[in-house]
């Protein structure tokens, strides 16, 4: 179990990176298009199931665009859910919205993973499902150091996609956030993905999507970010197929981090996923059918290229448009009276 | 012969038990560290309820805060502390000290069970988190342990445990909060209930907005009636040391300005889930109330144990039932802070007054001298007290014999509900005879009056529709009696004008003028 110590520095390093333009490019350019076209769809009452950290930026932002169902009078986002483990930050978080549809102060993946011993959140959790979009908004690894590549996270998004399909979602959408940094990365896991990766390339099709990047095992040295990014979309794809869904990368946006503290430098890669059931809850799939879906997205995954957020926020005058579009998010923190 | 001698003992778990069921309802327990935020010169306390699911209780103030050592020794031995050992007053905002002897802590125990607290003193560069464990000291098996036991080897009884932290933190920073986990299912039960049925109001829907909104929405009858939130909003809005709701406690009340600059001046505002509370008293209920407000219920008075009581308070009576029925009554604030909640037998009243109860509410602000009279719970007093007698026999003086007038309150309400029935009665009986007259004779018919330039022989001319005055005749009758005048003239004319000549009547006419420009 973390020390306060360690929660601290946690704490004090995540701050800054939720309030820079790097990060809020991504909401700017992939995730407010998302929403606008669920807002339009569903007049506003978009379900929203996000990891938002304190200062909630994602869900004020979203409501200060008009995307998300909002009561001012009763200080209530009847759409909204969140869950944040640290007890301080699940206090500010519930403090300073209001009510919400649901908020939990817990682990997402211990609540996914292991709800017996969760048993409460767990089955608040459960019942809240299905939702329109789902932000995965995760600080760290995917697969961390010392976990089994079939990491408590991996579990916990497959467990995700399944209680989407449970609940009869169509459709629905999943922002995914991790960092990408060799040094802290578990190599085990990575080799697993290689050897996917590696199997995926006896195909021609996908051989030629994948192109002039390095053999995998070379991009993993040369390109960690890109070998998660592709890796992780098609664990993805795998896992949706499983479960009833097809997954299509709708866009995917990388940057770069060097942490203040002297630690390594790291990636974070963001993918936007879109899900479309393609059997209906209840019914048994057809493994021939699941592998087809599978083997028919990868040349997709291989295709696709990631934004570059550093190059795109150099461009004219981008970072200062970036930047202004968050001043009413970053005013309205400054100006609540909430112990942080 | 032998005498026996057996000793009388109690189990540890008595003080637990005490310890953690001290307050009656959570609105209870949540006053005490909206309280402790008071004393602390906070500005804003933020309480989280995480309705509709309520298990999550979170309570956070920006007040002066805590370091691990002064939080150890006030949990080392909870009660042992006097909070007003360095003065009555906060040292910022010089608030009168809340509390006494330092048990606020053990509100929490009300809630739930274990639960972690942070917190950063002005100044220090340290923060500390602190798990509290209230859970080993409930179970059946701590009822086994004789209390007289512990106490031969030590003075003080175990309830809980905790385990501290200390991290870094910026010296300007300067906070308590509080995080309450596994809320006690029963309360979280109660909070989830659906109010009655009918009433449209959900846990859901229970706020209606702001505290105008969730006002509106009580005061159709009873508060309790929508359910355990809206009790808890209530509750905490009532009694805790906030502002009154924009024109509170009565509007244009000019006598009552001092109460609500004193509340404005304290600085201090508590929000419930995002929603700022007020006090909500907003009288008269509805434009066309009559009501009294009787301002000056105040106290000097010293007592026989050298302890002075001071009072300043107002009651108000309207001529309609006061709703929502939850403000019926009188509420004590014992240092701004309210004891219980209104009390609408008036400190046990002897007599009975009937309906004039529920017409009646009103505040008596105890700014000293009854502060040992309150019970632990801090909702009751303990009647045996000589200051609490002395407010009782203040308050019964004022509401059977003595008021600003010279007259019990209640005759004064009395006289003033008897003056307003009368009124109403010779308003309806002037209602009934024109109703009677309307079904004997039907329905009066519109004579238009004129005034003619032109003069006629009689000086008034009267047909079906109009009259007909002479111009002249009718600029001698002052204003006030024309209407007389032209009815008198009208009978006159109609009556008169085949018998008498006209030379006649134009002579009366002119006589009857000029008798009205006398008066």
């Amino acid at each position: 179990m973390a020390t306060f110590e360690e929660i601290e520095r946690r704490r004090k390093r995540a701050k800054s990176s939720y309030r820079d333009a790097k990060k809020h490019f991504v909401r700017v350019e992939g995730w407010l298009p998302v929403f606008r076209a669920y807002a339009r769809q569903k007049a506003l009452a978009v379900h929203y199931l996000t990891l938002c950290a304190k200062d909630a930026i994602d869900v004020r932002y979203f409501r200060i665009k008009g995307v998300l169902e909002y009561d001012a009078k009763q200080k209530a986002y009847p759409t909204v859910s969140f869950i944040e483990r640290e007890a301080q930050d699940y206090a500010v978080i519930a403090e300073s919205l209001g009510t919400a549809k649901l908020g939990i102060n817990g682990d997402l993946e211990a609540i996914l993973i292991r709800p017996d011993e969760n048993a409460s959140n767990s089955a608040k959790l459960r019942k809240s499902f299905p939702y329109d979009i789902v932000n995965l908004d995760f600080t760290g690894e995917v697969v961390r150091e010392g976990d089994p590549p079939y990491s408590q996270t991996i579990r916990a998004i497959e467990k995700i996609i399944e209680l989407q399909h449970g609940a009869n979602c169509p459709s629905w959408h999943m922002f995914l956030t991790f960092r990408a940094c060799p040094e802290t990365a578990n190599h085990e896991a990575d080799q697993e993905l290689r050897f996917i990766i590696e199997n995926n390339l006896q195909n021609a099709q996908a051989r030629e999507a994948y192109g002039n990047r390095p053999a995998p095992h070379d991009l993993i040295g040369a390109r960690y970010e890109e070998f998660l990014r592709i890796g992780i979309v098609k664990f993805l794809a795998s896992s949706a197929s499983n479960r009833g869904y097809t997954c299509s990368l709708e866009n995917s946006y990388v940057y770069s981090r060097e942490p203040r503290d002297g630690g390594p430098p790291y990636h974070i890669v963001k993918l936007i996923v879109r899900f479309g059931v393609v059997r209906p809850a209840g019914h048994l799939p057809n493994p021939h059918h699941v592998m087809a879906i599978y083997q028919e997205s990868v040349p997709a995954i291989f295709q696709s290229q990631p934004i570059d957020v550093v190059a795109r926020l150099q461009a004219n005058d981008t970072r200062q448009r970036i930047l202004e579009d968050l001043k009413p998010v970053l005013d309205e923190l400054t100006a609540q009276s909430i112990v942080e | 012969m032998a005498i026996d001698r057996f000793p009388i003992d109690v189990a540890a778990s008595v003080i637990a038990d005490i310890s953690s069921g001290i307050y009656r309802s959570p609105a209870g327990a949540l006053k005490e560290l909206i309280s402790n935020a008071f004393d602390a010169d906070a500005s804003t306390v933020h309480i989280s309820t995480n309705g509709p699911d309520f298990d999550t209780f979170t309570c956070t103030d920006d007040g002066s805060g805590l370091t691990a050592e002064r939080f150890k020794e006030i949990m080392r031995l909870i009660g042992g502390s006097a909070k007003r050992d360095k003065g009555e007053f906060s040292p910022i905002f010089k608030r009168p000290l809340i509390g006494r002897i330092g048990i606020g802590i053990l509100s929490i125990g009300q809630i739930c069970r274990t639960f972690e607290i942070f917190s950063s003193a002005k100044g220090s560069p340290k923060k500390f988190r602190a798990r509290i464990d209230l859970d080993p000291y409930m179970r059946p098996e701590a009822r086994r342990i004789q209390l007289q036991a512990r106490l031969q080897k030590d003075a003080k009884v175990k309830i809980g445990h905790f385990e501290i932290e200390e991290a870094e933190e910026e010296p300007d920073k300067h906070y308590t909060r509080v995080v309450m986990e596994k809320i006690i299912p029963g309360f979280q039960q109660q909070l989830r209930s659906q109010p009655m049925l009918g009433l449209g109001v959900t846990p859901k829907t229970f706020k209606k907005g702001a505290m105008a909104d969730f006002l509106a929405s009580v005061s159709r009858d009873t508060v309790s009636e929508h359910g355990a939130y809206a009790q808890l909003i209530w509750e905490l809005a009532v009694t805790t040391p906030i502002r009154y709701m924009d024109g509170g406690p009565v509007r244009n009340a000019v006598k009552l300005k001092d109460l609500r600059t004193r509340m404005e001046d304290y600085q201090f505002r508590v929000y419930l889930d995002g929603v700022e509370l007020y006090k909500p008293i907003l009288l008269p209920q509805g434009t066309s109330v009559i009501h009294k407000v009787y301002a000056n219920l105040n106290l000097d008075k010293q007592l026989s144990d050298s302890r002075a009581l001071r009072i300043r308070g107002y009651l108000y009576w309207q001529n309609t039932r006061i709703l929502p029925r939850e403000l019926e009554g009188i509420l004590v604030r014992v240092r701004n802070v309210g004891i219980g909640g209104f009390d609408s037998t008036y400190l046990g009243y002897p007599k009975h007054e009937g309906w004039k109860f529920s017409q009646l509410c009103g505040e008596l602000y105890v700014d000293d001298g009854l502060d040992e009279a309150i019970n632990i719970d801090r909702a009751s007093f303990r009647e045996t007290d000589e200051a609490y007698l002395s407010l009782q026999e203040f308050l019964y003086q004022r509401l059977g014999r003595e008021t600003d007038q010279g007259a019990g309150i209640f005759t004064s309400i009395k006289s003033k509900a008897d003056a307003i029935a009368k009124r109403r009665k010779t308003r309806e009986a002037v209602e009934r005879g024109k109703r009677s007259s309307e079904v004997i004779y039907g329905r009066p018919r519109q004579v238009k009056t004129e005034a003619a330039t032109e003069p006629s022989p009689a000086g008034v001319r009267v047909s079906t529709n109009t009259i007909q005055i002479d111009e002249e005749l009718l600029k001698q009758v002052p204003g006030r009696y024309r209407d007389l005048f032209v009815s008198v003239c009208a009978v006159v004319e109609k009556s008169l004008s085949s018998e008498v000549a006209v030379a006649k009547r134009r002579q009366l006419f002119e006589k009857l003028a000029r008798l009205f420009s006398a008066q």
